[in-house]
């Protein structure tokens, strides 16, 4: 308190020596000094009573050191204390103005702690694509440092095959159809690495203005490897399977029959009682040779290697019919030449719906659909059965089978989507769409992937 | 805030009206003008008056503004309390906000008080009225 009071004495004794060289006549000068005295007053934190104050008690002495009349002086002494009252409004308001300004700063103190701490990387650019501001998961990630990035442009730190995709996403955000956009593309570090980073990005407004993009980048390199090690382990369990088909199919099936004639020629040569119960060993030897048949079919359908997928597909619905009476119809538009994954994908699908269809869904008829333009190959899948109540069953977690959570698998490592159409009485659709790749390069860079095919199609603890 | 230290003979003044407004101000600032506080405290405190008694008139209809001095003089204190039995403040914290106040987020009205006074309490519930006290001490 005494140290505001000596501050308040010394700014006192200068403005009154300001104030009487000005009445003398020293013109800019003098302002000037009074603009620098106002100056240091703020950085001091006085008031604007303390001013008005200041002022008053130096205009009450140059009234006196000029011998002005007492009335004079008492005029000005009153009109001093009528000018403070008018001031205090403005005192609380300057107050006021100062708190603010504490809260903001603190409140901008936790909003940078939060930025910079966050191990995704957080980030600003404008509409040309100039980075504004990074944090520093940002300079970890991609090896550059603050300077480097705010002297970059967003196309010159992604893969230039996927500059593209940011592209697209901002001018869908720009024109409307979608406030914000998540889609995977690679980032190229400072020392030439790539990184997969799946990018959510939203416009920021400025008077109801866009004026650039902020964005949350996280680093997906352990997803990728665990997806491409799921890719392997499908491939393999194929390969596996298709050996063990060949094996069964081919082989046991040729032992069988050389067995078959065997004992057909030994019963030619016996008499007819004992004939009769030789019969019945063939009998159970038709039944065997069914069953391996069956089971090769099961682990991989000789068709699809032998004719391809669509009449692997008629085939597999022919013996669905056959043996549950579900009528199942089949259309298909030309295809081209599919990925092997894709077509073992499919058929495995269709497989497992038919089984869910004929569990479950009480249908008399389903029918499949598969076309395929440039990008995708979508495939549907229709029944006319009971139907079920999706978000019931997505959230009974406990009666989970594995039918279309297994779909969802096999779809994962291949980027494909599940959406299903449902509703107790009405029938199920799945609809499957998987993206065509006719270049070798990585699935990074994909798109679409807007927020809503995400929480509509996403529901992974799901199954009938 | 403890009241034990305050000498017996507090002021009380009706407030119905802007003249009563007027009154309390100027019994305020008597009161404190006795005990020695300067010519900037002076208005402060005359402000806070007119802040309170402002709000009891244009919430409550009426109420009451109680001046009173500490015993002690070491150093000299000036309490202001507002009372009013009108509708009450669902949440009186966030009527301490800046903006929520009929200023307009100026800063003027409770939290202008608040920032002029050295201390500074609101009780209120909906239905059974409003007390602000509020202290400044002499500098």
């Amino acid at each position: 308190v005494k140290d505001t009071v000596d501050r308040l004495e010394s700014l006192s004794e200068e403005y009154e020596a300001v104030l009487r060289d000005y009445l003398g006549g020293t013109g800019e000068a003098a302002l000037e000094r009074a603009y620098e005295l106002g100056r240091r007053a703020v950085a001091e934190r006085l008031g604007v009573l303390e001013m008005a104050r200041l002022h008053h008690q130096a205009m009450l002495k140059a009234a006196r050191s000029r011998r002005m009349p007492e009335a004079c002086i008492r005029a000005i002494t009153s009109a001093g204390k009528l000018f403070v009252e008018s001031l205090t409004p403005f005192e609380m308001t300057h107050r006021g103005f100062g708190e603010a300004n504490a809260a903001l700063r603190i409140s901008g103190a936790r909003y940078r702690e939060l930025f910079e701490n966050a191990n995704d990387i957080v980030f600003t650019v404008d509409l040309k694509g100039n980075f504004t501001s990074i944090n520093r998961a940002g300079e970890r990630l991609s090896g550059y440092d603050r300077n480097e990035v705010l002297s970059m442009n967003f196309s010159s730190f992604v893969a230039r095959e996927h500059v593209e995709v940011a592209h697209f996403a901002r001018q869908v955000k720009l024109s409307g159809e979608e406030e914000s956009t998540r889609y995977e593309l690679e980032m190229v570090t400072k020392d030439g690495r790539r990184v997969p980073l799946e990018v959510n990005t939203r416009l920021i407004y400025e008077e109801l203005r866009p004026v650039g993009v902020q964005g949350i980048a996280r680093d997906i390199t352990e997803r990728k490897q665990a997806e491409q090690a799921l890719r392997g382990l499908n491939a393999r369990f194929e390969d596996e399977a298709r050996r063990i088909a060949r094996a069964l199919h081919d082989e046991a099936g040729q032992l069988l029959a050389s067995v078959y004639l065997a004992v057909a020629e030994i019963a030619s040569e016996l008499p007819a009682p004992v004939r009769a119960r030789l019969e019945v060993i063939t009998v159970r030897l038709d039944q065997v040779a069914e069953q391996l048949r069956h089971l090769s079919h099961e682990l991989r359908p000789v068709m699809l290697d032998d004719f391809g997928l669509v009449p692997a597909l008629e085939f597999l619905a022919q013996g669905v019919s056959k043996r549950t009476g579900l009528a199942v119809a089949i259309d298909a538009s030309p295809l081209g030449t599919l990925p092997p994954p894709i077509e073992t994908a499919l058929y495995r699908i269709l497989q497992e719906s038919l089984t869910n269809v004929s569990k479950h869904a009480q249908a008399g008829h389903v029918r499949v659909r598969l076309y395929q333009d440039t990008r995708t190959i979508a495939c549907s899948i229709g029944d006319d059965g009971i139907g079920f109540d999706l978000p019931a069953v997505c959230t009974n977690r406990g009666n989970a089978g594995l039918g279309l959570l297994g779909i969802r698998e096999r779809l994962a490592p291949l980027g494909g989507t599940l959406s299903i159409v449902t509703a107790p009485g009405r029938g199920t659709t799945l609809d499957i769409r998987i993206p065509l790749k006719n270049s070798r390069r990585s699935d990074t860079g994909r798109w679409p992937r807007s927020p809503l095919e995400q929480t509509t199609h996403a529901a992974p603890n799901y199954s009938r | 805030m403890s009241t034990s230290f305050l000498i017996a003979d507090e002021i009380r003044v009706r407030i119905n009206s802007d003249l009563d407004i007027i009154a309390a101000r100027q019994k305020g600032r008597e009161l404190a003008k006795g005990r020695g506080f300067g010519p900037i405290d002076l208005a402060i405190i005359a402000t806070a008056i007119s802040e309170l008694a402002r709000n009891i008139v244009l919430y409550a209809r009426s109420g009451e503004i109680i001046l009173n001095a500490t015993q002690s003089k070491d150093p000299p204190g000036i309490l202001v309390v507002a009372l009013d039995e009108g509708p009450g403040i669902a949440d009186a914290a966030e009527a301490m906000q800046c903006g929520y106040s009929t200023s307009g987020g100026l800063g003027l009205g409770l939290p202008g008080v608040r920032r002029l006074m050295d201390e500074f309490e609101i009780v209120s519930k909906v239905g059974r009225g409003t007390t602000v006290t509020a202290m400044k001490w002499k500098r």
